[in-house]
């Protein structure tokens, strides 16, 4: 009986951990994501100065996520994401249209990282 | 890792049922992997030791309920030597041979296989064996001799220390001890070791004086 007691309790251990998991990676993907967007339509209006500020502040905001992030995602796309966003800034800031294919790419690797931590047949298999 | 095992219920690996040490096995693998690749979290090894865990002991309490699960998990025992003469399909079956055979008897302190009446390889690997009966030793019983029971003497003192689990087994009370090592003329710090019975023999090793 002890001992199911205690399997009972790694169980609800295991259970929290995944949905503090999930909770946190899927805050930090909405946050980014909106200011992914918002940036990117701000960018293709003209507003290259809005654009600039919403990456800047994109990259404030990841340096935050990245804290708690790391506890739960592998620290190889956590870093990839943030190599994309500085290099989504420089872009912004440069007025490169290359800015866009980052933004593309970046929201791709968001997208990889929350569907990383869901649980989902393809994340357990 | 350790609590892990420990949460199994295992001290030794040789105590281990096949199901146990591959979940062993697993867990020290998925243990080392934070440890070997810096960009893993510590936290998703540890999410995953706990699932093996789980699901261990889990199918440990279905293995006690259910004789289907258990020799699922864990197998039969196979009785290689039985009526005095070793079976050799039961020893293909285990993929054992007579070598083998003669290595676990000679751990059993069995050095002639005609001496066996019984051979039961267990779960475990190991090998208990059943002696013919006019080699088995004599008992007290056998003599018509009557004996005492014997009884559990544990270790009340240890390196100056009083165990009181110890003295709980046992039924004395701390003020009895100090009775007692007044007695002997021994100071508790100067006790290197105090078994006890609950009849009160007592067996003392006093700390060696140092020059």
């Amino acid at each position: 009986m002890k001992r199911l007691i205690a399997a009972a309790v790694l169980f609800a251990v295991v259970i929290m951990l995944s949905v503090c998991a999930r909770s946190v990676t899927e805050n930090s993907y909405n946050r980014a994501a909106d200011l992914l967007t918002k940036s990117r339509i701000c960018y293709g209006k003209g507003d290259k100065k809005t654009a600039v500020g919403l990456t800047a502040e994109l990259k404030d905001s990841w340096k935050n996520s990245y804290k708690y992030l790391a506890a739960f995602a592998e620290h190889d796309t956590l870093d990839e994401i943030e190599a994309s966003i500085t290099r989504a800034h420089s872009f912004a800031a440069a007025g490169n249209d290359a800015f866009f294919s980052e933004c593309d790419m970046l929201k791709l690797l968001l997208e990889r990282m929350l569907e990383e931590e869901s649980p989902t047949l393809t994340s357990f298999f | 890792m350790t609590l892990a095992i420990r949460l199994m219920g295992k001290r030794q690996v040789g105590d281990m049922q096949p199901g146990e040490l591959v979940i062993t096995l697993l867990i020290s693998e998925i243990a080392a992997i934070p440890l070997q690749d810096p960009s893993r979290p510590v936290l998703t090894g540890i999410a995953a030791i706990f699932i093996l865990v789980i699901a261990e002991i889990i199918m440990s309490v279905a293995a006690m309920k259910s004789t289907g699960i258990r020799k699922l998990m864990s197998g039969n025992s196979t009785i290689v030597i039985r009526d005095g003469r070793v079976d050799e399909e039961a020893m293909k079956r285990v993929r054992m041979t007579v070598l083998d055979l003669i290595e676990l008897l000679r751990q059993n302190n069995v050095f002639e296989l005609e001496k066996v009446a019984y051979a039961v390889l267990e779960v475990n690997g190991n090998l208990s064996v059943l002696l013919k009966s006019r080699y088995d030793t004599l008992s007290k019983e056998d003599l018509n001799i009557k004996a005492e029971q014997n009884l559990l003497s544990l270790p009340v003192i240890c390196d100056g220390k009083i165990i009181d689990e110890s003295l709980k087994a046992v039924g004395v009370t701390r003020r009895r001890i100090y009775e007692i090592l007044k007695n002997k003329g021994v100071k508790t710090e100067n006790v290197f070791i105090l078994m006890l019975d609950r009849k009160e023999n007592a067996t003392l090793v006093k700390k060696e004086k140092k020059n």
